[in-house]
């Protein structure tokens, strides 16, 4: 999403939209247009990718379909598997396959396609998937170029286990990923909407999948448009050429983080005295007033998934040097203009670049700065992904590890809640603010939701006759 | 009249638009059901067969609450439906049924012996006056299709003897001029008889919806009462003769329970 509004409008942050019974509805038919920041199809248009941010998910999520999905707790819901079950002391997981269970052409999903989907989710660069093969057997040498995978089986042709090391806590959450979706031998997808006519980067237009696993979508399709700007998207909403808008002032939730990313094994932040005087000297209060509907973070995740409490430090001990801070371009320039001159007044001159928000994140730099959201809103693995933007102590690596272990829901929030603070407490990832997704719809449009990684949700929606 | 519950009273208030004599003169509301609702039908005035995605249940309604005497399963797989819809035909004398849902294959018929309910066949199509073909679901919707004689070929969302709503919320009715005192109504209908029938409102979603009591006259239709309700209407059947009706309606709450609201209803002269 881009988080470029610039205006003045007050976000009405409401959460999730309520999901109040319609006196008449929910109807079928009709068609929705829907104006995005941008369309990512990834190498494949027919496969699914890892998302770079939650935006980017949207399209995966229309054309592609899971194992499972997460509840807002983060338990799992059954997607295509329609049951499951645990064995070996919480160590193997045995998925049943949903006999409605079909791919876009009408095959039937059979147990061999999850298994297949699953190998190819094992190796991709998704966070979800290398929590997910550090934990079953044979999954980190399968990562590494093994062939053998003990731990995926097709165990007949409706169910694959998944045999784990250790029992793990949600050892199922990972599968919700989208790059974890379920796919054909041809790469068919098996999501609410078929792709039918793609025009790389600009229009994608969708039809109704009629045999999708929760039943046909209410729409018939839907066209989305990247438009990048948010002008250009607001004043087709007001013209009536786009039935919903994403990233515009309307329904939001808070789900995304606007973090800067220390590295401490480099100068001018090897010292913790340095990352301690930059986490003092950005004010989030102010910086979350810039922008309407963000609110200064607490901790590293937004509170939905993770509520804690928070104190930072208040000596700012001045800095001298340079310091060259990389920007991720979905970051409004507001915010970053502000931070480089709070850099500068705390006596390093900075100079910001601005990158790709891909690239940003895998980005080798003294400092950057970055709008985060998870790739799956659970909120261990959110935490595990913050973990690998930047180098993190021991400590907090044994908290999560503690975490993943404690099968206790209320124990495991502890834990967590320890291990976002100990990620704090090292500055290496300093949260500033936490961002709202939102959409625009006109009058007459339902059913349009954002998911919990801030995801427009469009497999629900329909018109009001 | 039975005692009904007047801790009710104020889920139902009858501040309506004036009307002519019609009262609700009784009303009480059930404890949730234990599956949603798509459809309702009364075999007499305090034993209600409820239609859900899955079965088909009969409850009686007494002195102890609402008590389940009977649920059935509906035969065939089923196939998965995003809102579902359901049809169940009046009771003949004999206590007989049928029931229709989009997430089946078949339609059903059932009978009510004693306090329980027997399959007793199942046809394509649901068998519907008026229809020679009977009526079908749209795969994957709750679209009815069928042509219904001067209701025309659908599909509609909602069907009683006599009556319609189209996909466009429009009540149809087949005394009635398609142009003209066009009225747009929910996709829950019951008729009364005696030129009276039960709609839900076609309002916006929210948290309440509107009962419709609505007469049909020369000109078209006339909305005689109107009665909010908390929740959304999701099916109504009703009873009665000349001028007391019993109508029952399935109501979806804002977290997605069902209960059900039982009403009396007298026209006075």
């Amino acid at each position: 999403v881009s988080w470029r509004l610039g205006v003045a409008a007050a976000l009405a942050l409401l959460g999730l939209a309520r999901l109040s019974p319609a006196a008449l509805g929910p109807c079928y038919g009709g068609r929705l247009t829907a104006g995005v920041p941008r369309i990512v199809l990834g190498s494949n248009a027919a496969q699914p990718w890892v998302a770079r941010e939650a935006g980017d998910a949207l399209v995966g999520r229309l054309v592609h379909e899971g194992l499972v999905r997460l509840a807002p707790e983060g338990f799992p819901l059954p997607a295509l598997a329609a049951r499951w079950s645990a064995a070996a002391g919480g160590r193997e997981w045995t998925l049943e396959i949903d006999p409605n269970a079909r791919l876009h052409d009408e095959t039937p999903i059979v147990a061999a396609d999850a298994e297949r989907s699953l190998r190819r989710f094992l190796r991709s660069r998704s966070p979800a998937a290398v929590r997910l093969a550090a934990a079953l057997d044979g999954g980190a040498a399968f990562r590494k170029g093994a062939t053998a995978l003990p731990g995926v089986d097709a165990i007949d042709a409706r169910r694959v286990t998944l045999r784990l090391l250790e029992p793990l806590a949600l050892p199922l959450a990972p599968l919700a990923s989208p790059a974890a979706a379920v796919t054909g031998a041809r790469g068919q997808g098996a999501g609410p909407f078929v792709p039918v006519l793609p025009v790389p980067g600009s229009r994608l237009a969708l039809n109704a999948f009629g045999s999708h696993v929760r039943g046909r979508p209410l729409l018939d399709g839907l066209t989305l448009v990247a438009l990048p700007n948010p002008e250009e998207r607001r004043a087709a909403l007001r013209a009536g050429r786009l039935d919903v808008v994403a990233g515009e002032a309307g329904v939001g939730r808070l789900t995304a983080t606007l973090l800067l990313v220390l590295d401490p094994t480099r100068r001018p932040f090897d010292r913790p005295s340095r990352r301690d005087a930059v986490a003092a000297a950005l004010e989030r209060e102010t910086l979350a007033a810039l922008i309407p509907g963000a609110a200064p973070a607490r901790g590293l995740l937004a509170p939905h998934l993770l509520s804690v409490e928070s104190e930072w430090p208040a000596t700012r001990a001045p800095i001298t040097g340079l310091l060259a801070l990389t920007v991720a371009d979905d970051v409004p320039p507001l915010l970053s203009q502000r931070i480089v001159a709070s850099l500068t007044a705390l006596g390093l001159r900075t100079t910001a670049t601005a990158v790709d928000s891909a690239v940003a994140r895998t980005a080798r730099a003294p400092a950057k700065l970055i709008l985060w959201s998870p790739e799956v809103a659970e909120p261990g693995l959110a935490l595990r992904e913050l973990a690998s933007l930047a180098p993190v102590p021991r400590l907090a690596s044994e908290s999560l590890d503690a975490a993943d272990a404690e099968i206790d829901p209320d124990r495991r929030r502890a834990l967590l809640v320890e291990a976002d603070s100990v990620l704090r407490a090292d500055r290496a990832l300093v949260p500033l603010c936490v961002f709202p997704s939102s959409f625009a719809a006109r009058d007459g449009v339902r059913g349009v939701r954002l998911d919990a990684a801030g995801t427009l949700v469009l497999e629900d929606a329909w018109i009001q006759p | 009249m039975r005692a009904l519950l007047p801790a009710f009273l104020a889920a139902l208030t009858a501040a309506g638009t004036p009307g002519e004599h019609l009262d609700v003169v009784g009303h009480a509301r059930t404890p949730p059901l234990s599956e949603p609702a798509l459809d309702l039908a009364l075999a007499d005035d305090n034993t209600i067969v409820v239609l859900s995605a899955q079965a088909v249940a009969l409850y009686r309604w007494g002195r102890d609450g609402l008590t389940l005497d009977s649920r059935q399963l509906l035969p065939g797989p089923a196939s998965p439906v995003r809102s579902p819809g359901g049809i169940l035909t009046p009771l003949d004398e004999s206590g007989a049924f049928w029931a229709l849902t989009s997430t089946a294959s078949s339609a059903a018929l059932y009978r009510i012996e004693g306090h329980q309910l027997r399959l007793v066949s199942e046809a394509s199509a649901l068998p519907w006056a008026g229809s020679p073909e009977g009526l079908r679901y749209h795969p994957g919707t709750h679209w009815i299709e069928g042509r219904i004689a001067s209701l025309g070929p659908g599909p509609f969302l909602a069907v009683e003897p006599g009556l319609a709503v189209e996909r466009d919320a429009t009540l149809r009715g087949s005394g009635q001029a398609s142009e003209g005192g066009a009225l747009r109504v929910g996709s829950s209908l019951a008729s009364l008889g005696d030129g009276l029938l039960a709609a839900s409102s076609a309002d916006a979603p929210g948290s309440e919806d509107t009962l419709l009591l609505v007469e049909t006259t020369g000109e078209g239709w006339h909305v005689a009462r109107t009665f909010p309700v908390e929740g959304a209407i999701r099916a109504l059947a009703a009873r009665g003769a000349e001028r007391t009706w019993r109508l029952v309606a399935a109501v979806e709450e804002a977290g997605g329970a069902f209960h059900l609201l039982i009403l009396d209803l007298a026209r006075e002269p």
